[in-house]
């Protein structure tokens, strides 16, 4: 196996407990999660419709947030099988040639996911003690199927063509935000009656985004159960963990974001202006502002998946959750991109591109001081650069 | 836009049956007496509710269901109103007919929780009255005055619903002969009884979104039509509840 294909770590996150808001570093950079039940599931002790689950080496990860479709036969059972498969497929393939290609090819995959997955649903053993009501509305539901909807994606940093391949059906937003924090122009947002049956396949048209990943700087996909109208930003995510606290979500809510180079846009910090901010309140096209991305031509385009194969898996199989991060910030830290799109090893030259080395400083210092970067971070950086100008 | 308040947990739809159980529901209707077909219809809405208000296995209180049967006096069925989820615990009870007909009596003991109710469903669907009947009252009077008086109760979401199943084939000029493609009643003309014309002013149009909940189920009822379901086929008795638990559960996206 290549070495950048090789497991580094693999998360399942628990349905049958809440995950608060967690950063984890990595070598691609920060990746934050959480999973929370809703507060039905919550006061009656059942798990999560939700589930989470993700992947990632020395520069590739992989991701899928799904949404079991509560009136659907055990929708967390379509949303884990989902989940697991898509990560697995995603984890395999080589960069599709373009959208059309990767939504087919998803679907393919999807659909073929089924001979599995139906029987699993057929052969579902639901509990002895539940009232013969129940028992006949659950076994109306399964002869309907189990559904749930879905974001997920490849990025893969590596080599000099790095690329993100972003897939969805239903209505869980996905959103990519550029180096400038722009949203990237991704397509259409899906729309609820998208679902994956997990005994007739794919319901509606997955909807597919591939492109560089030289400018994306960041990546989330999270289920309508976070109650957003837009990208979440550091602020809703700690407003949210204190609100959850007291009381729960309406609907399970989970989200996966993956934060890759340093921009406050992509933490929607509100002291940045009004321009600047993430306006767009769902992820529709928008012609009047299209984001350059550079031409497709990767040279292995076949939009084949490569299995992974099984003997070579990471050491982590699964997870518990893990607290929080200590601090004012739900960000501990933060890996840049470097200029080739390849994540930026600690120690590297760094640099703000376009900045003089005292404004670098005074970006720093202001970071530092606002709590928008780890103070250890930032002591780092401004000592390198003091000591860069200084050998000036 | 009225109607659209979804059923949920913390916003629950309020639903009264109002079953008449006078001594003519033990008359034959598809082969078995009229209250065992009202009886296994209950049952079936019963199923669809919960059904609808589940998620894995926890059935989340979307619904809630006051229940009383009617014929010279009137009998809570449930001891009160109880959740969806109390309800799936509890079963649906079997009916037996009993003797008179007062149905203005059950549309007063109707009023009287929704007056009791009213202030705590300002976020919640507008509830619905679920009304059941084999023939005219022969007791206590005109129920007409009452239900318009209820029909004028309103929350946010907007007034009391009424619905009326009418099990008869008295009520039309020419039966329905198909409940999945019948698209109900709009205006007095096909009616063929004075007391169908009542039960027609005593029920709301259907609301839109009530409209869209039947057409999953197979329906094809026009928004604007009455929510009056008359015939004499268990089909119709089963068209008639299904719509009573067509309560939206979801956001409505207009």
């Amino acid at each position: 196996m290549a070495k950048d294909l090789t497991i580094l770590g693999h998360f399942q996150i628990r349905q049958d407990t809440e995950t608060p808001l967690t950063a984890l570093s990595t070598p691609l950079g920060t990746l934050l999660y959480l999973y929370a039940r809703s507060g039905d599931s919550v006061s009656s002790a059942t798990i999560g419709q939700d589930y989470l689950t993700f992947r990632f080496g020395e520069s590739n990860l992989v991701f899928a947030v799904c949404d079991g479709v509560g009136q659907s036969f055990m929708g967390n059972l379509a949303a884990c099988m989902l989940g697991d498969g898509l990560v697995e497929w995603l984890w395999g393939i080589r960069r599709p040639a373009d959208a059309g290609n990767f939504s087919k090819a998803v679907t393919e995959a999807l659909n073929a996911l089924t001979s599995t997955s139906a029987r699993r649903v057929a052969e579902y053993k639901l509990p002895d003690n539940l009232p013969p009501i129940l028992v006949q509305a659950l076994e109306l539901q399964r002869r309907y199927g189990s559904e749930s909807m879905f974001v997920a994606g490849r990025l893969s940093l590596g080599g000099k063509d790095p690329w993100v391949a972003l897939c969805w059906l239903g209505d869980s937003p996905v959103a990519a935000i550029d180096m400038d924090g722009r949203l990237v122009d991704l397509g259409p947002r899906g729309h609820t009656s998208e679902r994956w049956n997990a005994t007739t396949g794919v319901k509606g048209t997955v909807h597919a985004w591939v492109g560089s990943a030289e400018k994306v700087a960041r990546v989330a996909g999270y289920t309508d159960g976070l109650g957003l109208t837009h990208v979440p930003t550091d602020p809703d995510l700690a407003r949210l963990m204190e609100e959850w606290k007291t009381s729960p979500p309406a609907d399970d809510a989970s989200l996966f974001d993956v934060r890759l180079a340093p921009s406050p846009q992509t933490r929607g910090l509100p002291e940045i202006s009004e321009a600047d901010l993430l306006k767009h309140p769902v992820f529709q096209a928008d012609p009047t502002r299209p984001i350059p991305l550079p031409a497709e031509t990767p040279a292995t385009a076949t939009g084949t998946p490569i299995p992974a194969a099984d003997g070579e898996r990471g050491p982590v199989a699964g997870v518990s959750p893990i607290p929080p991060p200590t601090g004012g910030s739900v960000v501990e830290g933060w890996r840049p991109l470097s200029p080739q799109g390849r994540p930026q090893a600690e120690g590297e030259e760094g640099g703000l591109p376009g900045l003089s080395t005292q404004q670098q400083i005074r970006v720093w210092q202001q970071a530092a001081l606002l709590g928008l970067t780890s103070a250890a971070l930032a002591m780092m950086m401004l000592e390198r650069l003091i000591k860069e100008q200084e050998s000036k | 836009m009225p109607y659209t308040v979804p059923a949920t947990s913390k916003t629950p739809a309020l639903i009264i049956y109002l079953l008449d159980v006078s001594g003519s529901m033990g008359e034959d209707l598809g082969g078995k007496p009229k209250i065992e077909v009202i009886s296994d219809a209950l049952h079936q809405v019963a199923v669809r509710m919960v059904q609808r208000s589940t998620k894995g296995t926890t059935v989340a209180p979307r619904y809630r269901v006051a229940m009383y049967a009617y014929s010279s006096q009137v009998m809570d069925l449930l001891g009160g109103i109880k959740t969806v989820s109390e309800l799936a615990q509890m079963g649906v009870p079997r009916l037996q007919p009993m003797d008179a007909t007062d149905t203005a009596a059950a549309f007063r003991e109707a009023e009287r929780l929704l007056k009791a109710e009213l202030a705590n469903l300002q976020n919640c669907p507008a509830p619905l009255i679920c009304h059941m009947t084999d023939g005219e009252y022969n007791s206590g009077g005109d129920p007409e005055p009452i239900a318009r008086s209820i029909m004028q109760m309103s929350v946010p979401d907007g007034n009391v619903l009424i619905e009326n199943i009418f099990v008869t084939d008295k009520a039309l000029v020419q039966p329905i002969t198909d409940a999945k493609k019948w698209e109900g009643i709009t205006d007095e003309s096909p009616l063929a009884s004075p007391y169908a014309e009542t039960l027609f002013r005593m029920s709301s149009p259907i609301p839109a979104t009530y409209a869209s909940v039947m057409a999953e189920m197979g329906y094809r009822l026009a928004p604007g039509a009455r929510m009056l379901f008359p015939g004499n086929t268990p089909e119709i008795v089963e068209l008639g509840f299904a719509m009573s638990g067509a309560t939206p559960v979801t956001p409505v996206t207009p």
